[in-house]
């Protein structure tokens, strides 16, 4: 477990009416880690992100991202960059066009963008196809693009929300590669995914079911303790337990 | 069903072409589907799936190639077909304001069930994918992978003997996602053909045989043993502290080694052909890493394997 945390997260909770989406959730994501939100549809990990993300307040617990209380949440906003699945780019614009825009979003200074812009080009290895339209460029490639335009305003700290999924396997591959690459230069990065050998990938998992915390750590300790061999097994065994203890 | 239909042919495509405008989305692609397997079609986005099923399923006209199914000519002859064949596309339409009973009901008129036959195979369907308690709700109410247990129920309704799935499992949680294939595994018993198109290479293990396509092309078939048997080296796993300084340690000093490295979690997985050599100059490098473990091969190191090879071939 690395020594420094860049998010802490104590019995946050969040209720909808009567019902608990997210039940005294509690748990450390240290900086430079790949760390996965697992749990089925509906379990309170989206809620819990968004709480993170400083979209959702919670009705009791509180947390901390990158030193700024949740309530803070402009200085959250700045320092978080985000990826769906649904790469959210713009098809009919070039891949300049695409980057210049989230920089205007995320009001990045113009004198920065010119240093920030090459760098991005190089991260995603996109240079040549810049003055290409999105549509006509393959998914891998694709997908780098959205993973630059989320880290226009160079964040410490990534979400990634189901966004590793259906590209080319060897464009997956590379797409890990740079993000432990960027793990190893310090930035946090916050994934989730209904692949489990995406889930493989991560340095640590929370497992979420119901709004409550059912199983936290490493991939070999998840499988050692449910005596599982694969993370699949771990997934299905967590989510059929009948009583998630709290 | 009986022996002889067992090692029977359902589907046999020979040398199917489709292509839009200069896309070439399927090209020259040949295989058979046994009677009463699950046959999986396997590869990234845009590696032609979608375009090889609408075009089994007549949806797409081929621009050449041939498909049986059943011993018809899907081409040319598919009406006779459509009793016998079922299609469930990306997207699938449900009714959401229906209940489920209701969509059940309504596809099993328009497939001419008279009314005692849907009732029995409305209970059996409902019972089959674990929906019966759920029968009264809204369609639109349902979770992601119970709407995708509808859609299958919806399209099975018929009894088809060949069954078209294109990519069920995209965005549908494990639980949901094994659910879903031990429902495609009891109808596999009861004799109907699956083909199944999916982008997840994990999703191979459930299939009896696949085809493993890219760029419209096929990367290989077979069974997944026969598959992941043509990936040449052996691929060592090594836990370390900081496996990515050891990566980059490990492809500056002893890139003759190895064939590839990889970071996965918190472990280095190395492809090598030169595993004894590997082991001593791996302890010395690392001389903190766990024991090297041999793990085997996926079909994803074969795929990527495959994929490489095709793409030196074709720019020699």
């Amino acid at each position: 477990m690395p020594i420094k945390p860049a998010i802490t997260a104590t019995r946050l909770t969040k209720k909808f009416g009567d019902f608990v989406a997210v039940n005294q959730l509690s748990f450390e994501i240290g900086q430079g880690e790949i760390f996965g939100f697992l749990g089925p549809n509906g379990s309170g990990k989206s809620t819990t992100i968004r709480m993170l993300c400083g979209i959702l307040s919670p009705s009791h617990g509180s947390g901390m991202v990158l030193g700024h209380p949740l309530d803070q949440v402009d200085a959250i906003k700045l320092s978080l960059g985000y990826m769906s699945q649904k790469f959210s780019l713009y098809d009919d614009l070039t891949v300049r066009e695409n980057l210049n825009f989230y920089s205007a979003v995320y009001g990045v200074h113009p004198q920065l963008w010119k240093k920030r812009y090459p760098e991005l080009i190089a991260m995603a290895e996109l240079s040549g196809l810049e003055n290409t339209r999105v549509q006509a460029i393959p998914g891998g490639w694709r997908q780098r693009l959205a993973l630059a335009a989320a880290m226009v305003h160079n964040p410490p700290l990534l979400f990634l929300d189901e966004a590793t999924s259906g590209v080319d396997p060897e464009s997956r591959r590379n797409f890990w590669e740079l993000l432990y690459s960027f793990a190893a230069q310090g930035i946090t990065i916050i994934v989730t995914t209904h692949f489990m050998d995406e889930a493989e990938h991560c340095n640590r998992i929370l497992f979420i079911k119901d709004g409550y915390r059912i199983g936290y750590g490493t991939p070999d300790e998840l499988k050692e303790k449910t005596h599982c061999a694969t993370m699949e097994e771990v997934f299905v065994q967590l989510a059929s337990e009948e009583e998630p203890q709290k | 069903m009986n022996k002889e239909a067992k090692d029977a042919i359902s589907v046999r495509v020979d040398k199917l072409s489709r292509s839009y405008g200069n896309i070439r989305a399927v090209q020259n692609v040949s295989f058979n589907v046994l009677s009463g397997e699950i046959f999986g079609v396997v590869g990234p986005d845009g590696a032609g799936k979608t375009t090889l099923l609408r075009t089994l399923c007549g949806l797409l006209r081929a621009d050449s190639g041939h498909v049986q199914m059943l011993g018809i000519d899907a081409l040319t002859e598919l009406s006779r077909l459509k009793d016998h064949l079922g299609y469930m596309p990306q997207r699938f339409s449900l009714y959401e304001d229906l209940t489920l009973r209701e969509n059940l009901d309504f596809f099993a008129s328009i497939f001419g069930l008279t009314e005692s036959e849907r009732l029995d195979k409305i209970d059996y369907f409902l019972q089959l994918t674990m929906l019966t308690a759920h029968q009264k709700k809204l369609a639109g109410q349902l979770s992601g992978g119970m709407k995708q247990k509808l859609a299958l129920a919806v399209n099975l309704i018929h009894r088809p003997d060949i069954l078209l799935l294109d990519e069920p499992s995209t965005g549908v949680d494990p639980v949901a996602r094994k659910e879903f294939w031990d429902v495609l595994r009891e109808m596999r018993r009861s004799g109907t053909t699956i083909l199944v198109a999916t982008p997840y290479m994990e999703e191979a293990a459930n299939c009896d045989r696949l085809l493993l396509i890219a760029q419209g092309q096929t990367v290989a078939q077979g069974a997944r043993e026969e598959i992941i048997a043509l990936f040449p080296f052996q691929i060592i796993a090594v836990g370390c502290r900081d496996p990515f300084a050891a990566k980059n340690l490990i492809r500056r000093d002893i890139p003759h080694l190895i064939e590839d490295v990889g970071i996965y979690g918190n472990s280095l997985r190395i492809a090598t052909q030169h595993e004894d050599r590997l082991s001593v100059e791996l302890s010395r490098l690392l001389p903190e890493a766990q024991p090297l473990q041999r793990v085997s091969a996926t079909i994803e190191d074969a795929f990527v394997y495959l994929t490489r090879v095709r793409g030196q071939e074709n720019a020699d």
